[in-house]
């Protein structure tokens, strides 16, 4: 039987708060990929952040640290297919 | 993986005529004045693009006097100025289920200060029934505002129909050209057309940051932004003549400058050339997907009936995860979602799932196509096999 996996989407109101964590999580060498919303996190926004489980803590971090970048929340979602290149 | 296959038209169309990149650099370069303000040699050069660019969207739209033709920054300002500037509460206006949100939004504004407002339901391929606009009418319907055609589903609406019920029964008639300028006819003689708005950066080929919209002689619609002109400058009062009452501030001329170009393209290929190009992409589209095993295409999936823009979906993705997929593992941009266009999407029944939607362009070529067929083909497959 195979483990489940999951995901965790950084959810955002509009591409430019996204945009803005995204460049912070390079900035400090945190992996993440811009990602289309899955449904099921029922986002007013169609860009997310994909952060790996290893990683999610980290973005937390960054995410006290400035709070001028605005999200709606991070999700966990299991991840449903192989077919997803992850490249987070 | 080789080189970007750019499916996204609707959303902006890329890459531009090699034209259009050269006359914004040298308006930059060269030109660089502000159109309109006092009257030196190079005020004059600038004051030039405009005309020019005025007279060119005049020559395609078929309008008799290019001073009606009125730039703003996008097609949205256009429309809400004129829906804006025009209703009042107590009006009526007809519209149609597939509209945008940039009717769609300014209408919901005007709805809460008592302008009513009715959607009449189209079809499930995108369709509007110009007979539905007579079942609808009221004793004060004053504006019909129907898009020439879906950015969604690509389906071209039947605006002389639409216009000549508005001309018979007194109703302003307001076209949203969004999609279509560049990709079908437009006449706003024949189509009794009275207020057509256009964006210049999507099949007229200009940059981003350009629209506006052509104003019918005789019509009273109230200015969203006052200021100067360049024009009646010992008066505070906004000039009442066109275009001026309508353009305040410096407008983007090199952008302008760009559109101009991006319609003489047009003009000089010739729009029956570039129609006739998109359509037989869109029946090698629409053939190959058909024999997709688990693609669903939604609107007319006819080459006649639609602009080169389709909607679908591939069984058991989300539309997000196929265009991720497309992008990622094929170079190939597509665009999935809700397209700003709620409506629409309600009308074909993907308001809770969206669409991946693919839009052609003069410069897509049937390799691009095939590629993209290939690769729904063997994301189609992957996920079947598994």
């Amino acid at each position: 039987m195979t483990t489940a996996v999951y995901d965790y989407y950084v959810l955002f109101p509009n591409h430019q708060e996204g945009l803005r964590l995204y460049r912070k999580l390079k900035e400090n060498s945190i992996k993440c990929s811009i990602s289309p919303t899955p449904r099921e996190a029922s986002s007013f926004c169609g860009m997310s952040l994909l952060v790996s489980a290893e990683n999610v803590g980290a973005v937390k971090k960054v995410l006290a640290g400035d709070n001028s970048i605005q999200t709606e929340g991070i999700v966990k979602i299991k991840r449903r297919t192989a077919l997803w290149n992850k490249t987070c | 993986m080789g080189k970007t296959i750019y499916l996204d038209n609707a959303a902006t169309t890329w890459p531009k005529p090699e034209p259009v990149y050269r006359v914004m650099d040298n308006y930059n370069r060269k030109i660089g004045a502000n159109p309109g303000r006092g009257s030196s040699s190079k005020t004059l050069e600038a004051t030039s693009v405009l005309l020019d660019t005025r007279e060119a969207l005049a020559k395609l739209f078929n309008i008799a006097a290019f001073s009606r033709v009125v730039f703003t920054k996008n097609i949205t300002e256009a429309l809400n100025t004129v829906l804006k500037g025009y209703l009042k509460p107590g009006d009526h206006v007809l519209t149609s289920s597939m509209e945008h949100n940039a009717v769609a939004r300014p209408l919901h504004t005007l709805r809460e200060k008592g302008v009513a407002v009715t959607y009449l339901t189209c079809a499930p391929d995108g369709s509007l029934y110009p007979p539905d606009l007579e079942k609808n009418w009221g004793k004060n319907t004053r504006l019909v505002c129907i898009l020439a055609a879906s950015n969604v589903t690509g389906t071209i609406q039947p605006l002389q129909e639409v216009g000549q019920i508005c001309r018979e029964k007194g109703a302003l008639f307001v076209v949203d050209a969004a999609q279509g300028a560049g990709n079908i006819p437009l006449d706003v003689q024949e189509q009794n057309i009275d207020v057509l708005a256009f964006t210049g950066h999507k099949g007229l080929f200009g940059p981003q940051g350009t629209g506006g919209f052509y104003i019918r002689p005789g019509l009273k619609i109230r200015p969203l932004i006052e200021g100067g002109t360049g024009s009646s400058s010992t008066e505070t009062r906004q000039p009442d003549f066109l275009p001026d009452k309508y353009e305040s501030g410096t407008p983007n001329t090199p952008g302008i400058a760009g559109l101009g170009a991006g319609v003489n393209f047009i003009q000089k290929t010739g729009l029956t050339v570039i129609q006739e190009h998109e359509k037989n992409l869109m029946d090698r589209l629409i053939s190959g997907l058909q024999s997709i095993r688990g693609i669903t295409i939604y609107g007319p999936a006819d080459s006649r009936r639609q602009t080169p823009v389709l909607s679908l979906n591939l069984a058991g993705l989300e539309c997000g995860e196929l265009s991720f997929l497309l992008d990622e593992n094929f170079g190939i941009i597509t665009r999935s979602g809700m397209h700003c266009a709620p409506l629409a999407h309600k009308t074909i029944g993907t308001l809770g799932q969206g669409t991946c939607r693919v839009s052609l362009s003069y410069f897509t070529t049937k390799e691009d196509v095939d590629i993209f067929l290939e690769a729904i083909l063997k994301i189609g497959n992957f996920y079947f096999n598994l």
